[in-house]
């Protein structure tokens, strides 16, 4: 194990400078409340959404958005995945409306 | 062959019993369901092309997901993993075997964001890999890793009872957790082991990094214990993933660390050249005590592991990976081709109103 240890060593240190400096979050909408959110104008090109941006947080670490996504079976998919990657409620309501514009 | 292959026999019985539990449960929501919560079918097909040390094994498969949600609180979820596993014999010919694998079928209920209780035969909780990394469409290299079998035994699934939710959920940090108990079962399709044991993680959004432990308390035979720590980051300005796990068994210990880099800031995602997504994955196994039939590797062993990713509009994705395996008594190279297609549609006929 000694490879290992000195590759996980040395995995580490990088990881921490690579944080420091590739980690920040981009520019976004200012993070607003929900009802703030629907009364304020749609984000622009460069701006992720709230619901873009909570996707990437969440569903986006493992898996890309579907290319299509029937809104008739939008809220099973979002339900599905409150349970796997343990989604609040303002998360899933957030990503549903993103996923289903 | 495959390291994660399921055990080879199929009890109809059991699967006429979760065949009608799930028509009962579509049958039960049809009439309360909402517009968006019609019951889904998703996953993948797929067909794999493995080689190890000049054997060569063809996997047509197919991975079934099941979602019906019944009422607003409650959650039947299914996954199946069915393969036919093709190795040519001695003398030129192939020889197929079926391999029908169910991998969860539970039942969730949904108390809060805090918490979910789950029950029946479910994706043991042990590190990160087998929760979220195990479906072939979503995985980055075609082979699980080695050290995968530590804390999962004995087939990857529990059967027994489950909490898991976000305990904190603030802007700047998460805490989320999953703990289990699972009774011994030797029932096919429905094997587990009598375990116990949990896995918690904090999540910092701003870095999208998370770092997490995990434990198991093997409550058969000798009652041994596992554990493991993981780390995940996906840094906001570059497409990067780098994931790794460390995990320490009574068979021994090891860790994997993969960092894949997608090239869609060259060109845009939607390029011929954005679509590659190449990867290297090291990965170490060290062993303490013998067991045959853990299917951890018998000897120490290292590998790194190169792979290439290609994804085709249309959920299509070709996966590509050359291993090199050094251990004891022979090295060995690994190949592996993957062409995955992901499906998803609603599991009721179209025109009804739900």
């Amino acid at each position: 194990m000694v490879i290992g240890t000195r590759l996980c060593m040395t995995s580490a240190a990088l990881l921490i400078g690579a944080v420091l400096v590739l980690g920040q979050e981009p520019q976004t909408q200012p993070k607003q409340t929900a009802q703030r959110a629907r009364t304020t104008a749609p984000p622009t090109k460069n701006q992720p959404s709230e619901g873009e941006r909570k996707f990437q947080i969440n569903c986006g670490r493992c898996h890309k958005p579907p290319e299509q996504l029937s809104p008739r079976i939008a809220g099973s998919v979002i339900r599905h995945m409150h349970v796997r990657a343990m989604l609040s409620q303002e998360d899933a309501r957030e990503i549903l409306e993103y996923l289903t514009p | 062959m495959s390291r994660s292959l399921p055990p080879p026999r199929l009890r109809i019985g059991i699967w006429d019993l979760a065949r009608a539990m799930l028509l009962l449960a579509i049958a039960w929501t049809g009439p309360q369901a909402l517009a968006q919560d019609t019951p889904v079918i998703s996953g993948a097909v797929g067909f794999i092309d493995h080689t190890n040390g000049g054997t060569t094994s063809l996997q047509p498969v197919i991975a079934p997901v099941l979602v019906v949600p019944i009422g607003s609180r409650f959650l039947v979820e299914s996954r199946a993993d069915l393969r036919e596993v093709i190795v040519q014999d001695g003398v030129g010919s192939y020889e197929g075997q079926f391999y029908p694998t169910l991998q969860y079928l539970q039942l969730d209920y949904l108390v809060s964001s805090k918490l979910t209780i789950t029950a029946g035969r479910f994706l043991t909780p042990f590190q990160t890999y087998n929760e979220r990394l195990t479906p072939i469409w979503i995985r980055n290299f075609p082979d699980t890793p080695l050290i995968f079998p530590i804390g999962t035994r004995t087939a990857g699934s529990s059967d027994g009872g489950m909490v898991r939710g976000d305990l904190v959920s603030k802007p700047g940090w998460q805490l989320n957790y999953a703990a289990f108990f699972s009774a011994n079962s030797s029932v096919e399709q429905f094997q587990a082991g009598r375990a116990t044991g949990f896995r918690t993680g904090v999540f910092l959004p701003s870095k999208r990094l998370e770092v997490g432990v995990s434990y198991e308390r093997f409550l058969q035979g000798q009652n041994s214990n596992s554990a493991g720590t993981y780390l995940w980051w996906e840094p906001w300005r570059l497409p990067l993933q780098v994931r790794s796990e460390y995990a320490h068994g009574p068979e021994g210990q090891g860790y994997w660390i993969e960092a894949l880099y997608r090239l869609s800031q060259v060109g845009g995602p939607d390029s011929w050249i954005g679509r590659l997504q190449p990867g290297f994955r090291m990965q170490q196994f060290s062993r303490t005590s013998g067991s045959p039939s853990d299917f951890l590797p018998a000897h120490d062993t290292y590998q790194p592991d190169f792979g290439l990713n290609y994804f085709f509009p249309y959920e299509i994705r070709l996966s590509a990976s050359y291993s090199r395996r050094f251990t004891t008594p022979v090295d060995a190279n690994i190949w592996n081709v993957a062409l995955t297609y992901q499906f998803l549609f609603p599991a009721l006929p179209g025109g009804r109103q739900w």
